[in-house]
């Protein structure tokens, strides 16, 4: 008998059932995650009734509706639904649509170069979104914008054609921040995808644009529905860009109006709005979470996903076999070689200026001096790399032993667990910073120092990218038939060995993955750490970043910024080479 | 009314420091005074003489076991907004001075974290710091909290600190000072348009309306002065009109904002310390500070922690802060300019013209309900501005 079909408890008559000793680690996985995710909500909900202005003065007979009545009873609260619509909406149809087009160009066109738009597109991850907004600040800005003086003064325009602290710009710069997860996530779809009923189209005399049209979008439209209720979660979540681009002009959306409300003039964060607000936030994302959820169980219908080994047929473009990669370079362009060029540019000045003979002739390198000895910059990467090690091997840890539980055992919460691990993926990282911020003060409360510090950082982040690292899981661990462990249980292998030998070896892959991706996630986002950080000797990089920004280090800024981009580059330059060496052979 | 008296009793102390001081700053009325060799580097970077240093011995003097007793704690915490380099160079003087004494400074960004902590672990009876600066307003919950040691027991503070920079229940001490003007990019604003009162600026839509001004959100450094002297209905009508003009709401802070102004990405700031308005102008950026009458002047305050399990250490270090070697000291670490009643010379002030002979506006009522109320009127509106709900 297996391991996985023997019942965790034993049931004799009225006597009470204990769990078997094996299966008891299911039972804590189970209760670490629920503490993870529930704890926080459970203070995130209590703070939105509480009437404290200080999270550990919370009172259980003090708890009231008047922030929801705040909050509901404002008629601004619905300009910020307006916006936060146009502009989720905005930066899901510019991502889904570049990253629709170049996957599509990629796996079912025959375009030339297709392999450096495997590796470079991925490789824009490596972008910071806050440093990304910064960048294109300094470019699109409508008084020092670098392409509009460039522009203005090329054609003589009275006025600057571009403005990015507008919705559009908002929009255009949280869309290319999409593109390369939505590239990442549509590129099996299309690989999958059984060209006969496109073949069956083609013979029954559709043109190749009616086939795209009526067959190969519509087999598609699960999938695609799904990348697109996840990166619209994505971008609501995100508080980098419009935090930078849209507060100045006063284009508030969820998530920087209760950045504001926790940073108050008068002093102390309004928390119990903040939450009252987040608790909106809330109810929306996991609205999302549940379409996504329904629109993948329904998925199966469609079956564009067989066993079936085969190769799509590819689309020949003739003589506009050079446009997808156009399309691809101006991406990168767009992506990184614009930021980059930028920050490189303003890390040499003395002080931030347009370009020009007198900005070229004062560049020095002061800045890049600084940065080697400045003790706040060495601590803050060590701070990031630790960061980076805890967090993503605790996300792979505890992701695969959740969906060990989920799809290998018969736990009873099995579906409730991995309802409870995909739930963080509906949180925006600022709501789940507050609510793991009240969960840390009422820790700190306990004698249990961990607010401000690393270990609740790290902490966050797990709780968060374990709705990640559990999709790609448990689809792992499904695909390992349950023979192997079986006959590794028959020789006689402890539980132990049948991992070591069987699991993971087979899952390794997927492990370094997650890892991989919940590291480029970790170091780019600045909005979860920036309110559970405490203390300069608790700063990340990305934090650094914002505090240096917010503190007109402009300049040290693009040093850090060249210099980080340039890492993580290559980082993933080098994890595509030796991680996925046989990609020319995709061609 | 009594807001006028404030200032009035202000500009009085000003000009009887001024007299008390000049003939101690002369060469004749210099003293050899114990100095150690840090302080000596320190006055010769700062092209200052020794005489500036009339009266340490007596200011350093302490009370019986005092120095004993921190040297037995050996370590003092201390929260700043300072940048750890800068701060550095302060505490450098603090050792030569105070040798065996160890400071752990933290640069704590931002007022939450500055507040709330601490007053966390002082309510559950756990010691987190013992010293903490930039309180912006939030003493009134150190106060409320009894979080704060009563510092009327530390010399310096009873004698160098003007009585009109003090709270009644002695819990706060301001150490440093602050002219929060106008910071402007002089490639885009002209002389002949600064204003010359603060009115004449919302009076100006042309050349301060549409997002050609920047605002920090920091209205406790600036406008609750001006309140102060010009009454709550002023203040009321003034942040309107201020709104009015469509300025640009920045989520940066004070010192981003001037960054930006040098960039040209607003033609001025308010408020713009005088002090990092200097700093930014010797990278050769093109920024001035200039000052419509009233000047603001704002104060930092500092408090001791109740429960601090270095208490000698952290009167010791504040004792020195507020000592003529500490204020030097602190302007020598990043142009901080003294509070400290006998160094109110010119050459602490970045830009003297922008003071002098011009009225000064000191916010009185800093931890009341008028501040609050005011504080709250402009909270509503710098919400309301970026399209939100305003906190009630």
């Amino acid at each position: 008998m297996s391991a996985e079909t023997l019942p965790g408890w034993r049931t004799a008559g009225f006597r009470l059932r204990f769990p078997r000793p094996s299966t008891l680690w299911h039972g804590a996985v189970f209760i670490v995650v629920a503490t993870c995710v529930l704890a926080p909500l459970t203070l995130l909900i209590l703070g939105s009734l509480s009437d404290a202005r200080m999270p550990t003065d919370i009172d259980l007979s003090h708890l009231s509706f008047a922030h929801y009545r705040e909050v509901w009873g404002d008629s601004s609260t619905y300009a910020l639904f307006y916006n936060t619509f146009v502009y989720v909406a905005g930066a899901v149809a510019v991502g889904i649509s570049i990253a629709v087009s170049l996957a599509w160009c990629v796996e079912r066109t025959d375009m030339p170069g297709k392999v450096w738009i495997y590796a470079g597109v991925p490789m824009t991850l490596a972008m910071p979104g806050m440093l990304q907004a910064m960048a294109w600040v300094l470019l699109l800005s409508p008084r020092i914008g670098f392409i509009n003086q460039f522009l203005q003064g090329l054609f003589g325009l009275e006025n600057p054609p571009f403005d990015v602290y507008t919705l559009p710009g908002l929009i255009f710069v949280e869309g290319l921040r999409l593109v390369p997860t939505a590239f990442l996530m549509l590129i099996p779809l299309f690989r999958s995808m059984d060209p006969t009923l496109e073949e069956a189209a083609a013979m029954s005399g559709a043109s190749p644009a009616s086939a795209v049209r009526k067959v190969t979008l519509r087999l598609m439209l699960p999938g695609l529905v799904a990348v697109l209720i996840y990166q619209a979660v994505s971008a609501l979540e995100v508080f980098e860009v419009p935090g930078i681009l849209g507060m100045p002009a006063g284009l508030n959306v969820f998530s920087t109006k209760v950045y504001s409300l926790l940073h108050s003039a008068t002093g102390l964060p309004y928390y119990g709005q903040a939450n009252a607000l987040a608790m909106l936030y809330l109810v929306i994302a996991v609205g999302a979470t549940w379409a996504y959820a329904r629109v993948i169980a329904k998925s199966e219908r469609y079956t564009i996903v067989t066993g079936k080994g085969y190769r799509p047929r590819l689309f020949k473009l003739g003589r506009w076999r050079s446009a997808p990669a156009a399309l691809a370079v101006a991406f990168l362009i767009f992506s990184i070689l614009l930021p980059l060029l930028v920050f490189l540019y303003v890390s040499f000045l003395p002080y931030v200026q347009v370009p020009s003979v007198a900005a070229f002739k004062s560049m020095t390198l002061k800045h890049y001096v600084e940065v080697f000895h400045r003790d706040l910059i060495g601590t803050a990467l060590w701070n990031t790399f630790v960061l980076v090690v805890v967090a993503s091997t605790a996300t792979v840890v505890l992701s695969f032993l959740v969906s060990l539980v989920i799809v290998r055992s018969k736990f009873w919460g099995r579906k409730l667990l991995d309802q409870l691990a995909f739930a963080p993926h509906a949180i925006p990282g600022i709501v789940m910073g507050v609510a793991f911020l009240w969960l840390f003060l009422q820790a700190d409360k306990a004698g249990l120092a961990l607010y401000g510090g690393l270990t609740s950082i790290a902490i966050a982040f797990t709780a968060g990218y374990i709705s990640y690292g559990t999709r790609v899981m448990n689809a792992a661990i499904l695909q390992i038939h349950k023979d192997l462990e079986e006959a590794a249980y028959v020789s006689g292998a402890p539980h132990w060995r049948t991992m070591w030998r069987i699991f993971y070896p087979l899952l390794l892959p997927s492990f370094i993955g997650v890892w991989i991706w919940t590291m480029l996630h970790v170091v780019r986002s600045a909005s979860l750490p920036l309110i559970l950080y405490d203390g300069q000797k608790n700063q990340v990089i990305s934090v650094l970043i914002w505090n240096m920004w917010d503190d007109g280090s402009i300049q040290l800024v693009g040093a850090i910024g060249v210099m980080m981009i340039l890492v993580l580059l290559a980082l993933t330059m080098a994890i595509r080479v030796i991680g996925f060496g046989r990609a020319p052979k995709m061609q | 009314m009594g807001h006028s008296m404030g200032y009035l009793k202000f500009a009085g102390w000003a000009v009887a420091c001024a007299m008390l001081v000049a003939p101690a700053m002369s060469p004749a009325g210099a003293r050899a005074e114990n100095l150690t060799d840090e302080t000596r580097a320190m006055l010769k970077a700062l092209k200052f003489d020794e005489s500036m240093m009339s009266g340490l011995d007596k200011e350093l003097e302490l009370p019986a076991g005092w120095l004993d007793a921190a040297k037995k704690e050996g370590t003092v915490s201390i929260y700043t907004t300072m940048e750890q380099k800068d701060w550095n160079k302060a505490e450098k003087v603090f050792r030569a001075r105070y040798p065996g004494i160890n400071v752990e400074h933290s640069e704590v960004k931002t007022t939450t974290q500055r507040t709330l902590r601490p007053l966390v672990a002082f309510k559950e009876g756990r010691p987190l710091v013992d010293v903490i600066t930039g309180l912006s307003g939030n003493s009134f919950l150190f106060r409320d909290a009894g979080a704060f040691i009563d510092l009327n027991d530390l010399p310096n503070y009873r004698n160098n600190i003007p009585d009109e920079l003090k709270v009644s229940d002695n819990i706060t001490a301001i150490f440093r000072v602050r002219y929060w003007c106008i910071g402007y990019n002089t490639n885009k604003i002209k002389e002949a348009d600064l204003p010359k009162t603060w009115d004449d600026l919302i009076a100006n839509p042309k050349v301060w309306g549409n997002k050609h001004l920047g605002l920090g959100n920091r209205p406790n450094n600036w406008l609750v002065n001006l309140y102060t002297v010009n009454g709550e209905d002023w203040g009321r009508k003034y942040m309107d009109g201020l709104f009015k003009l469509n300025p640009q709401l920045r989520k940066e802070g004070l010192n981003g904002l001037l960054s930006l102004v040098a960039a040209g990405e607003m033609d001025a700031v308010i408020p713009a310390a005088m002090d990092r308005v200097a700093q930014i102008r010797q990278t050769g950026a093109p920024v001035g500070h200039y000052c419509p009458e009233p000047v603001p002047f704002a104060v930092s305050e500092l408090g001791v922690m109740k429960n601090s399990p270095h208490i000698n250490a952290a009167k010791l270090l504040t004792n020195w802060l507020m000592s003529k070697e500490g204020q030097v000291a602190l302007f020598y670490a990043n142009d901080a300019t003294p509070a400290h009643k006998g160094l109110q010379g010119k050459e602490f002030v970045a830009f003297p013209e922008q003071i002098q002979g011009k009225k000064k506006a000191i916010a009185e009522d800093r931890d009341g309900a008028e501040e609050d109320a005011l504080l709250k009127y402009w909270e509503a509106l710098w919400l309301k501005g970026s399209g939100g709900p305003s906190p009630k």
